[in-house]
């Protein structure tokens, strides 16, 4: 089970316990108020306003994850205009085996040290924005300090968006239930809640599926993999037409063995068959929800923008 | 009319002197080119390794990059020598009038030609094949002699190709020229010990040279050098060093050796260059690894150390493995879709396909960065180095797409893309850059795992930084870790962490632990 989808690590732990920690004060604001969910009285005004302004908050954080893919697909990211030569890159890299060989000799002691002058030679070649470097304990030997250097990746990985993207929707996904309370007075409220539960739905169906799923289907493929199956298929039917245009053709003393050896080739393919569809089917399951999430996702930003613009003029 | 030809031939001055049982050789070719030689019955026949060639005014008699094997020798007329340079205008050689000759170094080293020959009057040339031509070289003593006198004359035009001086001025290179030396090693021959000290630069004229270090039977072999490529530049940028590895011949091997005194004598702009350039070589030079220089620090604790546990593992041959888990692996084709937007000719460097290690988890199909690089080995430009990280990587200033290495490379990693037909990067549109639907209205990207495209046409004519001219077959590709970015994007943008750089030890850890 992928279980990294949903355990981000680092800083972000805690910027997902903080959401999840406003959900639930929330939802104590609310048993306090003792209006229902939803309600609309003067009393509750605060609510909603304060619980509408967190949800819209949380939609645009979730919008950023698509924001952030297509901006690295568009090379508009900040991070390529970080981009240094290739020679800058090689001159620190050669200078930092320097350092880590003087760390080893250690004559430059103590992982500070270590640290700051990795640093130091980072902005001497003006790589700092490419490289980052740490100093750590080296396991072959008691105080020995090993350099550890790698690429920066200012944004984070797409990975650690993603469980964010996770997490701030099932929040998002309470506040809206708290914010609305699954009214649907009006037409506006209706395509809300449905494109929300649309949204919500295939989110969750799909963080399912993209735990689960790589998990099956590679216990599935231990003995198949899909693109074999694919192309044993079309092997098989090739063979299979030949052993059928063989057996038209076939004198009467022929004719038992060629319809055996059909019969053979038809079994082998259909198995060949079967195992591709399931295999198949197990890929799609991890690529078809986002035919829904993502058009419904688009749908209900621009369906929120006009409730945000609705309730502000009216 | 062939009898005078060869006549000529052999009354020229190269020829003088020259062993008759030789001479009669040269006869006998360019009898079997006649058609005039008896062959014994029963012998194949073969094409005669002399010709005669006439070529008119205006004719290129071999143009800069091409892979020519022949000795030229001028019988009549004239043909002048121009070396393209990239930024700057073209070098003229000098002019060869009858009894003189030149393709020496292609003849010698099978080294692609150094400029572009074309004559300027009617002329008459005697070709002489490579097979002939070392013969005499290897036999006669005179003919070796007057080759290798030549040689250092035009030495120029083959030090202005090499990497190392191709920035410097006419009156450096002459500077350099007068000094430098010819040196002939034989097969296992050291060339320079570690921990000597170094004070030349060697350019390999001939044959091939491994850098290697360690004592013992099978000492670790850092770095290959072959024709063109030049070692020994640490002496340039750090005067007083000694040698850091040992360098030995592999085979027969010529180089050209051009000693300290001879760069000190250069003036202080022409130095600077050249240090410059020393230092760019150094910089992505394994041997410069170990700063003090002495063979001792490459053999204690280090990080070659670490990149030799690395490279004794059964596949991974160095640096750190690419590896997806499968079982994270959701298959949505981000991570060659990721690899296709971050290089601009939009060809992905990543293949999924590669060797399951353990279970569920596939070394894909990048570079290894093998111990002893076949690539490199293949590559006659001196276009494959390695880093002081152990990462094999692309000099694309002297790559002329040749594909060398794409044959040399026993993992088939690296692929060749046709630069005149090589798909513009994606338009930056908005539309494109929408999730499912964005494909639509994609460009003319190479979606993943499509061939890549590479016809026989001709292919466009191209001056590299190194000088030379020369039909660019293709640039080869293969995974540059992203190179001066500061991600590797196909780690960056896996959504489930599902592809990773790992330590090999880690990646080996389980299959010992069951040992």
């Amino acid at each position: 089970m992928n279980h990294a989808l949903w355990l981000p690590g680092g800083r972000r732990n805690g910027f997902i316990a903080a959401t999840l920690l406003a959900v639930v004060l929330l939802f104590v604001w609310s048993a306090a108020t003792g209006e229902p969910f939803g309600s609309r009285s003067r009393g509750n005004t605060a609510f909603l306003l304060a619980s509408g302004w967190l949800a819209v908050a949380c939609y645009v954080a979730l919008a950023l994850y698509a924001v952030r893919r297509a901006a690295h697909r568009l090379r508009l990211s900040p991070e390529f205009r970080w981009q240094v030569p290739l020679t800058a890159l090689e001159r620190a890299q050669s200078a930092l085996a320097e350092l880590q060989d003087r760390a080893l000799r250690q004559q430059v002691q103590g992982s500070a040290a270590v640290h700051r002058e990795a640093t130091a030679i980072l902005r001497q070649f003006g790589v700092q924005r490419v490289l980052a470097v740490r100093a750590e304990p080296d396991p072959r030997a008691v105080g020995l300090v090993r350099l550890v250097v790698e690429k920066r990746q200012p944004l984070g990985r797409l990975a650690v968006w993603l469980t964010v993207h996770v997490w701030l929707g099932i929040a998002a996904a309470l506040v809206v239930f708290a914010h609305g309370g699954l009214r649907s007075a009006s037409w506006l409220g209706l395509l809300l809640n449905g494109f929300s539960a649309a949204v919500i739905a295939t989110g969750v169906l799909g963080a399912l599926l993209w735990t689960a799923g790589p998990t099956w289907l590679t216990r599935a493929e231990r003995e198949l993999s899909v693109e074999k199956a694919f192309a044993l298929r079309g092997h098989y039917d090739r063979k299979v037409a030949a052993a059928a245009a063989a057996l038209r053709s076939a004198s009467d003393a022929e004719r038992e063995r060629r319809q055996r050896e059909l019969a053979t080739l038809t079994g082998q393919r259909d198995r060949v068959a079967a195992a591709w569809r399931r295999l198949n089917l197990l890929r799609e399951s991890m690529r078809v929800w986002r035919l829904v999430h993502v058009p419904c996702s688009i749908v209900l930003l621009a369906l929120v923008a006009v409730h945000v613009l609705a309730v502000w003029y009216y | 009319m062939a009898h005078a030809r060869i006549d000529d031939l052999l009354a020229t001055p190269l020829f003088a002197d020259v062993d008759a049982k030789l001479l009669d050789g040269v006869r006998k070719e360019a009898a079997i080119t006649d058609g005039t030689f008896a062959w014994t019955p029963g012998t194949a026949p073969r094409p005669g390794f002399v010709r005669f060639v006439e070529v008119e005014p205006g004719t290129a008699v071999i143009a800069q990059g091409d892979r020519t094997t022949e000795l030229f020798v001028v019988l009549r007329g004239r043909v002048d020598a121009v070396a393209a340079r990239a930024r700057r205008s073209p070098y003229e050689h000098r002019g060869y009038g009858p009894g003189e000759w030149f393709g020496e170094v292609s003849a010698h080293s099978h080294h692609p030609a150094l400029a572009t020959f074309r004559a300027t009057a009617p002329t008459l040339l005697a070709a002489i094949e490579a097979r002939l031509f070392t013969k005499l070289y290897a036999e006669d003593d005179t003919f070796r002699a007057r080759i290798d006198t030549g040689y250092i004359d035009q030495l120029g035009l083959h030090l202005r190709a090499s990497p190392l001086c191709r920035d410097l001025d006419d009156d450096a290179i002459a500077t350099l020229q007068r000094g430098a030396e010819l040196r002939s090693v034989e097969e296992n021959e050291v060339i320079a010990e570690a921990g000597a000290p170094a004070d030349a630069v060697f350019l390999v004229r001939a044959g091939a040279v491994a850098c290697e270090v360690g004592d013992g039977p099978k000492p670790r072999v850092l770095a290959f050098y072959k024709g063109n490529a030049t070692f020994g530049e640490h002496a340039i940028t750090s005067p007083g060093r000694t040698w850091p590895a040992t360098f030995r011949a592999l085979t027969r091997t010529a180089l050209v050796v051009i000693p300290q005194r001879q760069w000190a004598q250069l003036g202080a702009p022409a130095q600077g260059e050249l240090v410059r350039a020393a230092n760019r070589l150094v910089g992505t030079d394994v041997v410069d690894a170990a700063r003090h220089g002495s063979a001792q620090d490459l053999g204690s604790r280090s990080l070659l150390d670490e990149l030799f546990v690395m490279v004794e593992r059964e596949s991974v041959k160095g640096g750190r493995a690419l590896v997806i888990n499968r079982t994270k692996c959701v298959r949505c084709n981000l991570c060659v879709e990721s690899c296709t937007h971050v290089h601009d000719d939009a060809v992905p460097r990543l293949s999924k396909v590669g060797t399951p290690v353990v279970t569920d988890e596939v070394l894909v199909t990048a570079c290894y960065h093998c111990e002893v690089p076949q690539c490199m080995l293949s590559c006659d430009y001196a276009a494959i180095r390695r880093d002081p990280q152990g990462r094999i990587r692309f000099e694309y200033d002297n790559c002329v797409g040749c594909a060398g290495c794409i044959d040399g490379c026993p993992y088939g990693v690296i692929r060749l893309v046709d630069p005149g037909t090589a798909p513009a990067p994606q338009p930056a549109s908005f539309l494109a850059s929408l999730p499912l639907i964005g494909r639509l209205f994609a460009g003319r990207g190479v979606p993943a795992g499509a061939p890549l495209p590479l016809d026989g046409a001709e292919k466009p004519r191209t001056a590299g930084a190194g000088g030379k001219l020369t039909a660019v077959a293709g640039k080869t590709l293969k995974c540059d870790l992203c190179a001066g970015l500061p991600f590797e994007a196909c780690v960056y943008n896996c959504p489930t962490t599902a592809i990773t750089r790992r330590e090999p030890q880690s990646l080996f850890a389980p299959r010992e632990a069951r040992r």
